[in-house]
């Protein structure tokens, strides 16, 4: 009967034109995943790199602390560390 | 009759086309499994390369994790450094001070003369060439009294002679062989420089105790 006919030919084309995209297909959806991955990479490094230097802020503000620390040790010392040296000379 | 027929016709012509409708459907159906078992193929496929590329990223977030922090760290040990070495610089800065004072002092003689001693009993003695500076020419430095100290340690007949030329320093004074191929520096300045790294490590240990 024409009408089947007509719709096995149909079915036939249907199925053709889905395994001629096939190739493409598979291209595709293999770049996606790809894609994907190469994306949460660069956010994990985004992410590494935000946190690493909210860590080294707090990290260079402990620098005046030590600094502080550093001048307070040598204002008291001070004169004994000259001394040392002079008596080098003097005695 | 003939309404029977047609009737007949109707239903066969009704029922092909449902069949037909139905291998269509079949068809598309068929057509969309294809399709994403093939999806599914390059899902699965590409996990391997989407893992190294995972893999890449976490190493590339470690190493600028840690690089960042490294670095961060040693530009506060570098400025807590360098103030150090400020300190340690200001108190050898001092010392310069306090031995330009120094050597106007009457203590300052018996200093200049253990140096010219010193000198000499390094270069052995015979006649040797003392150089001081212009204040220092004018200070009771007894050379005899020093000469007889050179003798006793080395042996050697001595004689010192102060030199027409002068010296800019802080103090202390250059001694040289009297062909001038040996030549001592112990003027404060050299002895200063000579010594710098010990002077500093001993001037950190009390500074920064």
């Amino acid at each position: 009967m024409k009408i089947l006919e007509e719709a096995n030919i149909q079915a036939e084309k249907i199925k053709q034109e889905a395994e001629e995209k096939l190739v493409e297909v598979y291209r595709e959806s293999y770049e996606e995943a790809t894609a994907e991955a190469e994306c949460r990479s660069v956010e994990l490094v985004n992410e590494a790199r935000g946190n690493a230097e909210r860590e080294a802020k707090n990290i260079l503000r402990t620098a005046d602390r030590r600094i502080e620390e550093v001048q307070e040790k040598a204002r008291k010392n001070f004169d004994t560390a000259v001394d040392f040296i002079l008596n080098e000379f003097t005695s | 009759m003939e309404s029977e027929v047609q009737g007949i016709i109707d239903q066969i012509l009704h029922d092909a086309r449902e069949n037909a409708e139905s291998i269509l459907m079949e068809a598309r159906k068929s057509a969309e499994m294809m399709i994403e078992k093939q999806k599914e193929l390059a899902r699965q496929k590409s996990k391997g390369e989407s893992s190294s590329i995972l893999k890449r990223g976490e190493d590339d977030a470690e190493t600028i994790r840690r690089t960042i922090i490294t670095d961060a760290k040693r530009t506060v040990s570098w400025m807590v450094l360098s103030e150090k070495e400020r300190l340690v610089t200001s108190v050898l800065d001092e010392v310069k001070t306090r031995l330009r004072a120094f050597s106007q002092s009457e203590n300052y003689v018996p200093i200049l003369q253990k140096l010219i001693v010193d000198a000499g009993i390094v270069l052995s003695g015979e006649k040797l060439e003392v150089l001081l500076s212009e204040q220092d020419e004018t200070l009771p430095l007894e050379l005899g009294i020093l000469t007889k100290k050179i003798i006793e340690k080395t042996g050697k007949e001595t004689e010192l002679m102060i030199s027409n030329k002068k010296i800019k320093s802080l103090g202390g004074c250059v001694i040289k062989t009297h062909d001038g191929r040996i030549v001592i520096d112990n003027t404060f300045s050299d002895i200063l420089k000579r010594r710098e790294r010990e002077l500093k490590f001993e001037t950190a240990k009390i500074l920064f105790h």
